[in-house]
């Protein structure tokens, strides 16, 4: 029975590790790369009614417009820093200028917590560009929730892309 | 067994070509009980065969096997009224009850079904059935109604054949997602649209008398609450706040509904009085709190919070109050819902490896899972309080399952795409 | 023991004769316990066969007969109309169903003693296309006999 319980423990924290390696390890290798076209595809219902407001030459780039989270969490990844400062100096730049965050989070749990969580992790987002000068007028709070995954994969590597609050010029 | 499958077959193909909601029993009672429903004495021209869809009602409970019609064949003429109704025959053919009756066309499209059950080992009949259609359009919801009290009276559980459930296909047309809100009868048929759009429709939440839903849409990007009648298609957008406006749950009565608004910077839960729009807070805490349920006497909300560090299932008076932690088992608990008698709450639960089904038994407090996982979410109790539809992750896409609470009886519902967020609608009042 | 023995063997003339009487004894008593138990073992039979008619009316074990009428008609016991002479499509397709939800039924035939005997095979030819395995013959001739060795039981 003791047996039983270490031997469980124990190929639990492997497993954990395991999944930890390879899900940061994908984000690494996603986050800069891959991201830049899921997002421009999903976002095409969005941006083509902001797209006129912008003022596209100063906006981050949509690859550096994208910050990633861990399952069921809000807080901000070192790696999220390069993304938040790059939106932070563009928005202090800019004073009139806008952004929308939206949150996103990935199909695990119920459709009704996640959009409150999706919105939690904007809000998280906001907090940081907030405290790096940015007003709270130029940014804007939403939330899809569950419902617009840019990967519908039911993976660890799908899920890790969906978790994800997308800062969107207006 | 193989003539189970058959008749699964057979019902499969019949519903495929009529419906686009695909029901199948995938777990039956260990013991269905055999009834033979020989065909009603019927003036040809009548809208459906009264019947055969009460047979199909009794088979896709799970509980009942009705003889196929094609064994009937060799006993012509069958009985239509009682005495003619030779027991040795039936009780030949291996059944435990019999139905027979006739329907009676009304001027005007309607019609009147009188059924009779019989016992037929203690040779005796049971009860006398009654029901009634004043249009043609009201044919197949008589038919439920006669399996309705058939069921009740072989079983002691209240029948929920003649009950609608709404649910929300989600469809990939031309490089979008097109999402509706769709009603539809306890079968699968006569499917009727009560909303669509390109952005997602979620928690679609009956009235207590059956006559509006609520929902959440997400025109222009952000969430709002829509109260909508389906029969007329009148709908008003109850709540746009700043933020979110999301899971919206009635009160017993009728008069207030129960939300997740955002506007004060974090989701926290309001009552909300429909007449007056008057607005409530009921929790004030840095945390998540959503998913509101309001309880069968009206005085206790259940909602999820992660006050504590996860998301767990917290009670509270309606009039506010303290609130107190329900759910103690599993990593996670999420999406209470009330069950109708007020005896269980139903809810999401996370043990670390999937999100399944489970039902807390109110009065002490145990929790039974009775879904297999591994992504399960959306419970929402039949009418009746002894059948639970959920959406769980199929190997096509998101699909809906029901459960019978004692978990013995499961049925999957495909649709064309995803479908997902049933809601059973309540017994609508005569 | 072993000891003992060898002596005596030496002291006495051995004997060719095989000494019958205890066989015979034992015969006689063999001869007695069967002439006892014979009449009993007779007296059980009787008492059981009530007891194994009174099992085959159980209504779960009904049986299903088919009866074969002098002039070669087929009557069933099922379906309410056993007096009404059946075709043979309607034969198959009532016992087919019968067989179909309740495959234990036994099946019977029962037919007139003057009937055809090409009525009879025609008979169990139907009955086996309805899918009966196993089919049971009824005669009337038995029923006679038990009648009568009931009586003295009473008596």
């Amino acid at each position: 029975m003791l047996n039983n319980k270490w031997f469980v423990c124990a190929t639990l924290a492997v497993a954990a590790i395991a999944t930890g390696c390879s899900s940061t390890g994908d984000k690494n290798a996603n986050a800069p790369a891959d991201a830049v076209s899921p997002t421009s595809t999903s976002q095409g219902g969005v941006a083509t009614s902001a797209g006129g407001k912008s003022t596209g030459a100063s906006t981050p780039a949509s690859a550096q417009s994208i910050v990633y989270f861990d399952f069921d969490s809000s807080d901000l990844k070192a790696e999220s820093k390069d993304v938040v400062a790059a939106w932070a100096r563009y928005l202090t730049a800019n004073p009139t200028s806008k952004a929308q965050l939206q949150g996103n989070t990935d199909e695990r749990g119920t459709r009704e917590y996640n959009l409150s969580l999706g919105e939690r992790r904007s809000a998280a987002v906001s907090a940081a560009l907030q405290s790096a000068g940015v007003s709270a007028s130029q940014l804007e709070l939403t939330s899809n929730g569950e419902e617009k995954p840019v990967a519908m994969g039911h993976d660890e590597a799908s899920w890790s892309q969906n978790r994800r609050v997308e800062i969107v010029g207006q | 067994m193989l003539r189970r499958l058959l008749t699964g077959c057979l019902l499969i193909a019949s519903l495929a070509a009529q419906a686009d909601l695909d029901i199948t029993v995938v777990g039956g009672s260990k013991r269905a009980q055999p009834i033979a429903v020989v065909p009603f004495q019927q003036a040809p021209g009548g809208a459906v065969d009264v019947a055969q869809i009460v047979a199909a009602d009794l088979d896709r409970s799970g509980q009942f096997l009705s003889l196929a019609r094609a064994d009937m064949k060799g006993f012509d003429p069958l009985p239509v009224t009682e005495p003619q109704v030779d027991y040795r025959t039936w009780r030949a053919l291996g059944q435990e009850a019999l139905v027979i009756g006739q329907v009676q066309i009304l001027p005007g499209g309607g019609a009147k079904t009188t059924a009779e059950l019989y016992d037929v080992f203690r040779t005796q009949k049971i009860m006398t059935i009654e029901a009634t259609a004043t249009r043609a359009t009201e044919w197949r919801s008589m038919a439920h109604k006669v399996a309705d009290q058939i069921y009740e009276k072989l079983t002691g559980t209240k029948g929920i054949f003649d009950t609608r459930i709404a649910y929300v296909t989600s469809i990939q047309t031309g490089g979008r997602r097109q999402f509706k809100l769709i009603w539809a009868d306890a079968d699968g048929e006569n499917p009727r649209e009560i909303a669509r759009s390109f952005e997602p429709l979620l928690s679609p939440s009956w009235s207590p008398d059956g006559r509006r839903i609520a929902y959440v849409t997400f025109e222009d990007g952000r969430s709002k609450i829509i109260i909508q009648t389906p029969a007329t298609g009148e709908y008003v957008t109850f709540l746009g706040e700043k933020g979110i406006n999301s899971a919206p749950s009635w009160t017993p009565d009728g008069t207030k509904l129960v939300v997740t608004l955002s506007f004060q910077k974090n989701a926290d839960i309001y009552v909300i009085d429909l007449a007056t729009k008057s607005r409530r807070r009921l929790t004030d805490s840095f945390a998540i709190d959503t998913s509101p349920t309001v309880s069968a006497d009206g005085r206790t909300v259940a909602f999820l919070s992660d006050r504590s560090g996860t998301a767990q299932i917290y009670t509270m008076s309606i009039d506010g109050g303290e609130a107190k932690r329900l759910t103690f088992e599993g990593r996670r608990n999420e999406q209470p819902r009330f069950s109708p008698d007020g005896k269980t709450l139903a809810l999401v639960n996370y043990n670390g490896s999937g999100y399944r089904i489970g039902l807390v038994d109110i009065a002490t407090g145990v929790m039974r899972l009775v879904s297999d996982g591994p992504l399960d979410e959306g419970p929402s109790f039949a009418p009746n309080s002894a059948v639970v539809i959920y959406t769980r992750q199929g190997s096509s896409g998101a699909e809906l399952a029901t459960v019978s609470t004692d978990g013995s009886i499961r049925q999957r519902l495909r649709h064309t795409g995803d479908v997902r967020e049933p809601a059973w609608a309540p017994y609508t009042k005569p | 023991m072993a000891g003992s023995v060898s002596p005596k063997k030496g002291k006495r003339r051995l004997s060719a004769e095989m000494n019958v009487v205890p066989y015979i004894d034992v015969m006689l008593v063999l001869l007695v316990i069967f002439m006892v138990t014979a009449p009993l073992m007779t007296q059980g039979i009787d008492v059981e066969l009530p007891q194994a008619t009174a099992e085959t009316l159980s209504a779960d074990d009904e049986p299903l007969t088919l009866f074969v009428s002098a002039r070669g008609e087929y009557f069933l016991d099922a379906g309410g109309d056993a007096k009404k002479a059946l075709e043979d499509q309607t034969v198959i397709d009532r016992v087919g169903a019968i067989l179909r939800n309740k495959p234990q039924t036994m099946v019977l035939i029962r037919a007139d003693k003057g009937v055809k005997y090409d009525r009879v095979a025609n008979g169990m030819s139907l009955l086996q296309a309805a899918g009966a395995a196993k089919i049971g013959f009824v005669t009337d001739a038995p029923t006679v006999p038990r009648a009568a060795s009931a009586k003295p039981e009473r008596g």
